[in-house]
């Protein structure tokens, strides 16, 4: 009896050993409930679309275009910052390190973010084959626009950087820095394929054409991006031609009344960021616009500087209507006031995130041309001029005061906007402007490097890719 | 089992298997007895050589030589044959062999005692010899006070009958043998016997036990043993220890008392968590974090803060699916009440982990909770109330100090740079006027330096009969903060266990459950940080009492109190398990146990936390819900048996293990006012953040193989095959296994005979694997989440960079070690050398971030060893009637190194982080060359000397910021009812180098400092060790950065605290009688109450601006209240 008993039982147990060890299953979890695996995202046109918009709501929830605006007005002659924030600090007086700020990191690993995630649509967008012609076009041209923008943010900011376009860990764990001049051959031909790809008119999210929406890039915004690319490359008849292109085109005009300019979906928009999700105003208006004394304490921490400010000409509209003022006491301080709507507006929302505009076209086809001799060169600076309740040029006709003028409407027609620090230093203008006897940097009490116009890289990416150099100066 | 000592007898086989029977049926009800096996020293051999004397000469001079006493066999000692014996070293078995050879009796021994008996008795026990007849037996049992012991257990040796005494320690056993011999056993006293003969009534006082460390039952999970038997190392912390510790997170009680066990608090702050090391840190990059188990149930041992709810004081943590997880958020063992704890097992070797497979290799740490004992009905209450503060304040500058500070950076900053005009500029408001500059916070005081208020109070019920045990218990805990507001963390427990038993003892049932629930109110930052703030900030309120904003010139720090920052975490624990004994040896046992713990956080941000008017979206409502659930189920089938000296002791079982987390965090803005905040519906604007939610499964089946002869040699074997879901197709399981070895020399009679003073000795080995699937879930699978939405379509985002192909981390552990104890045990020393090296590492493999994301998992063909020395010396220093002082130490010596790293020179993840010969932890950095007496400022070396200072070319590789040795030494006193214990933690350490790391460069605008650097840099020619002032980050602001990053900024970091004193008094017995109360004591404990070190911040544990651990000191009292007995046998 009783060893009948005990073969039972023990048969009973062993059975559920078996069980528990036979069995693979026990040890499979299937698929995270919370997310999608990489092929099934490849094979709808909907999550295909989905993971390019993910790369907006990436810049936008990290205010991007706006802190890269903020981070180069300081270190130019537009902004001083009253926060306590060290790298802010160290960006206004023109004094970063590697070690402390990181290389201003921040910057640089965000770039690299999104230029993975672009690579990584486009891998998966060619090895594709259940996606429709057009997404698979549309994806892969806005994919190659996107990167392409950041690398001409990196190339401006860091100077040399290393270019990758895959996603292999191994091989970009190794990638060297390469010459900014090679980076920019690959933008200019990413921009080019990118305009076969992308749509001649405005898509919304949900990809339904003709829409006002114009919070995803077309076509316009590669030609657009090639005109200021071949700008900074001395290719002005290249530039001249894709400006023109963007200019002569019935979708695009500039908007007369200024305080329109940054609104939602603008004729002069040719590629605009939505905010983040819920936000009821872009990070441009909530950040620039000042309400308390900028302070730590205050959420504006910045406020405009005496080079900006005195560098408009008497009746600019632009100074009345694009720069507020606040006045607590005896103080005043001066902010940005492009954006109309900031921190505490809780309407619907009205304005978006300009990524790029119309009238900077204007400007870089009047440079071009006055870098080519073309006598209608000035034509483009009236007609920034004009909007801005400003009478026509009236210097010489000849190269040199036209390019300063042109210069200075760049100034107080893009500041912050991030091109300020960029124009400084393509026209080698830098060092007299931030360093000279009344430069900028005497005001900032420091005193200027030559060497300080690019940022320090990531020190930790050079420890692991010793094949990045560190920007020369750091 | 004791069948081995038990049966040793000549006699017919028929015999020895009906005594063996007899024996293990009582044996079963004598488990607790088994556990006061003591030997009370002399010698365990026997040298007699006579010729005929009498045998009641013979056992008396066996009990001079060995200490055994004898009982029974009063028949055969009246009878006086006469026997010869030539005994030469021989074991007590072999003398009484002899002794008895020819005659008809057999023996027993039991613990000390010798039990003779008839064997025509033993052969007919369930016959009932026919005279003289049978009785009833009353007797009383007492302790040696005369107060009666209920619960106490009678039973007649050799027959089935048993008892158990009531409330006033009375029994009655019906129709008994007049022969018959009574067994009295009752936990912690020493066992007793008596024979009847027929007396009218019995009266036996008992003795407290005097229970040895090495006799001690270990519970190594899956199995149980004696310590003195054990072939692994374990250390044990009993409730004794917990409980003289006023802390409300039972893993803090740990500290300083368990050898190779590091546990640094990250704050002092009530419930936030802290860093546990067992035996150092395997991994290079990934979880090293034990292995929790409470009462068989694996617990969630990661935080479940979600670091989406923004502000909280303990700080936020990785996301709770990510491996390494430094201190931050709640600590989930806050869950747990000190007091429901029996004792925690840490296992630390191959020999004690390999049977927990893929999960051991950062050790095991086993909590076992209380549980009923049979006896009376008895109410506990223990309650405490004391107060916290701040045991250390940082010597900061006082207003002129730091003013004088700030101006002599003005001037230092304009002889620089003369051309510049530098001068205070109109956002210096500390020293343009905007603030008063005639003011004074002390900033310690208004921030932390408030007293926060400790209080406690547990009730438990518990009792039971033989066959059933009860407890049921209540816990309530409250602490306040040393900051400025309502701030609390308060803690309710309720917990109750049954055990059931069959009468015939074959089965066991065993029942637990607890919940806890903890109630967390945080400021929504550690206000530590802000006592940099400058002594002449301004006023913390305005004259009408609100939040002063001085006009935005400051952040008030006061506005960190403002929201409502909550955590509320429910914890239930459960588990059942039973076992049953198919037939002799041989034992089915079953294990379930489930595990559910929620927290729910929430953050109420009014629209005051800023300057200006209220702004609608600065009202934040943010929330979130994290649940983690596991269940486990583990059958096992057990079989042990003793053939002659040897002793088999097999197990085999499955372990089937799922765990399952949600996490939802969201929240609301834009309310139309602050009153509004607290209903999330009224928000105009709600955000559902993240959502994550994951899976984890885990199986096993395991064996273990123990074969002990003569109590001498001991050989255990532990295999496990396991499979985990966190590693890819195909790579899911691993086998792992140990070996284990023990000598019990001193059980060798040469050895014995040579060294009388040694009265234990044990040697022992063991070499095994354990793994590690410490990552996150995943990993090998490449996916996209959604992250936030376009334009109403909901976007997505790639999550990482897969990986399928990595597999199991294995560490290998080999150790040794030695046990001694010296002089009948009153000193014990243990010692073990370890060696555990770790292969294969499982690495979230660091890329430069141009590769999108700053890592990937992987395997690593990498060996990190750690090796360390561990000594346990326990010494009983002091034992009279009265009086007894005993003293425990221990020091942990730990080593790490990187053994091998196969192509770290062209591996250009690595080679700027590791160097193969040295510890994981070395840091790269300047190496500092002091502060230059010209400049003034901080020097590094120029390695290059190019004459620049850069990062990647100048960086050296410097010490490393770890513990050199560590340890603790306890004393306890008792003298009559009083109890003293005292505990000191120390610990040997570099740490980081407060003044660099926490402060800014000194003279920076709003950044007090440390009074020492008064010591600076003031004029050429100077030699000092402190930078002169600056305000700007020019020359001598990046100086200071540099040597932050520099050896500079590692510094001593060593301590020693006075982390425990607790002394308690006890009622007098007659009192307690009186009101019928037992264990009646009040006592006074001091946490934290002193510490020497030449640190020069908060804290050396802390290291940074937290909060430092906490001086607190509590009194309270505790009491027992015996109620009716349950079951009372009549």
């Amino acid at each position: 009896m009783k060893s009948l008993q005990y073969i039972k039982w023990t048969g009973l147990f062993f059975l559920s050993v078996l069980i528990s060890v036979g069995c693979k299953k026990l040890v499979e979890v299937g698929t995270p409930s919370n997310s999608l695996v990489s092929s099934d995202v490849f094979s709808n046109d909907n999550t295909a679309i989905a993971a390019q918009l993910g790369v907006y709501t990436h810049m936008q929830n990290y205010s991007m275009p706006y802190s890269l605006s903020e981070a180069t007005g300081l270190s130019a002659d537009e902004l001083i910052t009253y926060s306590t924030d060290q790298t802010l600090n160290n960006l206004y007086k023109n004094h970063l390190s590697a070690g402390i700020d990181g290389g201003v990191k921040g910057y640089w690993q965000f770039a690299y973010y999104i230029i993975y995630q672009e690579n990584a649509i486009i891998e998966n967008v060619q090895r594709s084959t259940a996606l429709s012609d057009s997404v698979k076009r549309f994806t892969l041209g806005e994919a190659k626009l996107v990167r392409s923008w950041w690398y001409f943010e990196l190339v401006n900011l860091f100077g040399n950087v290393p270019y990758v376009t895959s996603t292999d860990y191994t091989a970009n764990a190794t990638l060297a820095t390469m010459p900014k001049d090679q980076v920019y051959q690959h933008i200019i031909q990413d921009l080019q394929e990118a305009k076969n790809q992308l749509s001649v008119s405005f898509r919304n999210a949900a990809d339904a054409p003709g829409t006002a929406e114009r919070a995803r890039p077309t076509v316009w915004a590669a030609d657009a991006l090639l005109a200021r690319i071949y700008l900074y490359n001395t290719k002005y008849d290249s530039a001249e031609q894709q400006a023109s292109l963007v200019i002569g085109n019935s979708l695009f005009s500039l908007v007369s009344e200024l305080n329109d300019v940054f609104k939602m979906n603008s004729t002069e928009a040719i590629w605009q960021l939505e905010p983040s999700v819920n936000a009821t105003v872009a990070p441009e208006g909530q950040d620039f616009i000042i309400t308390t004394p900028p302070s730590a304490s205050g959420f504006a921490h910045d406020a405009l500087i005496a080079p900006l400010l005195n560098a408009f000409e008497p009746n600019d509209m632009r100074k009345a209507k694009w720069i507020g003022s606040y006045t607590q006491d005896t103080s005043t301080w001066y902010f940005p006031f492009k954006y109309k709507y900031g921190y505490g507006y809780t309407g619907t929302l009205q304005e978006y995130s300009m990524v790029i505009r119309l009238a900077e076209l204007y400007l870089i086809r009047a440079e071009a041309r006055a870098q080519l001799g073309e006598t209608n060169a000035a034509d483009d600076l009236n007609a920034i001029r004009h909007r801005a309740n400003l009478p026509d040029y009236a210097g010489p006709a000849n190269k040199d005061p036209l390019l300063a003028a042109i210069m200075h409407e760049r100034q107080v027609e893009l500041f912050t906007e991030g091109h300020r620090w960029f124009d400084l230093k393509r026209t080698k203008t830098i060092d007299t402007v931030m360093g000279g006897p009344s430069g900028a940097c005497v005001a900032k009490t420091t005193t200027w490097q030559s060497y300080q116009q690019l940022y320090p890289i990531n020190p930790n990416d050079i420890l692991l890719d010793p094949n990045i150099s560190q920007t020369p100066g750091y | 089992m004791e069948l081995s000592a038990v049966c040793k007898m000549q006699a017919k086989r028929r015999v020895l298997f009906n005594q063996m029977w007899i024996i293990m049926r009582i044996s079963l009800l004598l488990l607790v007895a088994a556990l006061h096996v003591s030997a009370k020293g002399l010698s365990q051999h026997v040298t007699l050589v006579r010729d005929k004397i009498t045998i009641k000469e013979a056992l008396n001079e066996i009990n001079k030589q060995t200490g055994y006493s004898f009982i029974g066999g009063k028949a055969l000692l009246e009878s006086a044959p006469l026997v010869s014996l030539s005994l030469k070293d021989a074991t007590i078995e072999e003398a009484m062999d002899q002794c008895l050879q020819h005659l008809p009796y057999s023996y027993t021994i039991q613990g000390k005692i010798i039990i003779i008996q008839s064997q025509e008795i033993a052969l007919s026990s369930d016959k009932a010899v026919a005279e003289p007849p049978p009785g009833d037996v009353h007797g009383r049992i007492t302790d040696s006070l005369g107060n009666p012991l209920a619960g106490a257990s009678v039973t007649v040796k050799g027959a089935k009958k048993g008892t158990q005494t009531d409330a006033d320690g009375n029994f009655v056993l019906r129709a008994v043998n007049v022969n018959a011999l009574l067994e009295i056993t009752f936990t912690g006293y020493e066992t007793q016997y008596i024979r009847w003969d027929g007396r009218s009534a019995i009266s036996v006082k008992m003795r407290q036990a005097v229970i040895l460390m090495r006799d001690v039952v270990i519970n190594k999970g899956y199995y149980t043993e004696k310590k003195s038997l054990s072939t692994s190392d374990v250390s044990t912390v009993t409730a004794k220890e917990i409980g003289e510790q006023p802390v409300s997170d039972p893993i803090l009680a740990l500290e300083g008392r368990v050898p190779g066990l590091y546990i640094a608090q990250a704050s002092g702050i009530p419930g936030a968590t802290y860093t546990v090391l067992l035996r150092g840190q395997n991994s290079i990059a990934n979880g090293s974090s034990p292995l929790y188990i409470v009462d068989g149930v694996p617990y969630n041992s990661v935080t479940l803060t979600n670091r989406d709810i923004p502000g909280s004081a303990v700080g936020t943590t990785n996301p709770p699916d990510y491996p390494y997880q430094p201190p931050g958020g709640l600590s989930p063992f806050n869950n747990l009440n000190p007091a429901d704890i029996e004792n925690i097992e840490v296992l630390k070797d191959a020999d004690a982990t390999a049977i927990y497979g893929s999960r051991g290799a950062n050790g095991v740490i086993l909590i076992t909770t209380k549980k009923g004992k049979a006896g009376k009905m008895r109410l506990d209450v223990n309650c405490s109330s004391g107060v916290s503060s701040i045991a250390h304040r940082v010597a900061m500058m006082n207003t002129q100090q730091y003013l004088a500070m700030r101006h002599e950076a003005f001037r230092n900053d304009s002889l620089d740079d003369p051309s510049a005009h530098i001068t205070p500029q109109p956002s210096d408001y500390d020293i343009n006027g905007a603030w008063d500059t005639t003011r004074y916070t002390d900033w310690q005081k208004a921030l932390i330096g408030n007293p926060a208020h400790y209080n406690t109070a547990n009730v438990t019920l518990s009792g039971g009969s033989a066959t059933t045990q009860v407890l049921l218990g209540a816990g309530y805990s409250k602490q306040t903060m040393v900051f400025p507001g309502n701030f609390k963390d308060e803690k309710i427990s309720v917990r109750m266990s049954i055990n059931q038993s069959s009468i015939n003892q074959k089965l066991h049932i065993q029942y637990t459950a607890g919940y806890t629930n903890d109630n967390n109110l945080l400021p929504s930052s550690d206000l530590t940080r802000y006592i940099t703030l400058a002594p002449d900030a301004p006023a913390l309120l305005d004259s009408t009492g609100h939040i002063n904003w001085q006009k935005g010139t400051w952040y008030n720090p006061l506005a960190y109190t403002l929201p409502k920052y909550k955590s509320v975490t429910g914890n239930l624990l459960s588990s059942v398990s039973f076992d049953y004994e198919i037939v002799r040896g041989l034992k089915i046992t079953g294990n379930a146990g489930y595990n559910h713990s929620q927290m729910n956080q929430t953050n109420q941000t009014p629209a005051t936390i800023r300057y200006g008017p209220p702004v609608a979206s600065n009202r934040r409502n943010y929330l979130s819900t994290a649940n983690n659930n596991t269940w486990i189920v583990e059958p096992q089938m057990v079989y042990n048996r003793a053939f002659g000296r040897s002793k088999v002791d097999m197990t085999v079982g499955s372990t089937i293990e799922y765990s399952g987390f949600n996490n939802v965090s969201y929240y609301g803005m834009n309310f139309l006012n602050d009153a509004l905040i607290g209903n999330i519906a009224n928000a105009a604007t709600k955000v559902v953040q993240n959502n994550v939610v994951f899976s984890y499964r885990h199986s096993a089946v395991y064996g273990r193989f123990n074969y002990n002869l003569s109590d001498k040699y001991v050989i255990n074997i532990t295999a496990r095959r396991d499979g985990s879901s966190r590693f890819g197709p195909g790579r899911q399981f691993g086998n792992f296994g140990a070996v284990g070895a023990g000598w019990l020399f001193s059980r060798e009679r040469a050895i014995a005979k040579a060294l009388p003073f040694l009265s234990f000795g044990k040697l022992r080995i063991s070499y095994g694997t354990s793994g590690n699937d410490e990552i996150s879930n995943y990993q090998y699978l490449s996916t996209y989440s959604s992250f936030n939405s376009y334009q109403g379509v909901t976007a997505l985002q790639n999550d990482r960079l897969a990986n399928q192909n990595f597999a199991w981390e294995v560490v290998r552990k080999m150790e040794g070690g030695l046990e001694l104890g010296f002089f009948k045990d009153r000193i014990m020393l243990q010692t073990s050398y370890f060696r555990h090296r770790t292969g294969n590492q499982l690495v979230g493999q660091p890329l430069p971030t141009i590769a999108g994301f700053s890592s990937v998992q992987a395997n690593l063909p990498a060996v990190v060893q750690n090796t360390g020395l561990e000594i346990l010396l326990n010494t009983t220093n002091v034992r009279t009637r009265r009086f007894t002082w005993t003293s425990s130490f221990n020091i942990t010596v730990p080593r790490n190194k990187l053994v091998s790293f196969p192509g770290l020179a062209t591996n250009a993840s690595y080679r700027g982080y590791y160097v193969v010969g040295q510890p994981i932890f070395i840091n790269h950095g300047y190496v500092y060359t002091g502060v230059d007496p010209q400049t003034g400022r901080y020097t590094v070396e120029d390695v290059n000397k190019d004459g620049q200072i850069n990062s990647d070319q100048d960086y050296q590789v410097l010490g490393s910021t770890t513990q050199n040795y560590f340890g603790g030494l306890a004393n306890g006193f008792s003298y009559k009812g009083w109890q003293l214990d005292v505990l000191f933690q120390f610990t040997k350490q570099n740490g980081v180098n407060s003044a660099l790391v926490n402060f800014s460069e000194p003279g920076s605008f709003n950044q007090n400092q440390p009074l020492y650097v008064l010591g600076r840099w003031q004029k050429p020619g100077d030699h000092t060790k402190i930078e002169k002032f600056s305000q700007t980050f020019a020359a001598t602001g990046i100086a200071w950065g540099w040597a932050s990053q520099s050896n500079y900024a590692i510094t001593d970091a060593s301590f020693i605290r006075l982390k425990t004193v607790s002394l308690s008094y006890s009622l007098p017995a007659a009192w307690q009688r009186a009101a019928r109360l037992q264990n009646s004591r009040v006592y006074v404990q001091a946490q934290n109450l002193l510490t020497i070190t030449g640190y020069k911040s908060t804290d050396p544990e802390t290291q940074g601006l937290s909060l430092p651990p906490l001086r607190t000191v509590t009194a309270g009292r505790a009491a027992g209240i015996l109620k009716v007995a349950l079951n009372q046998s009549k």
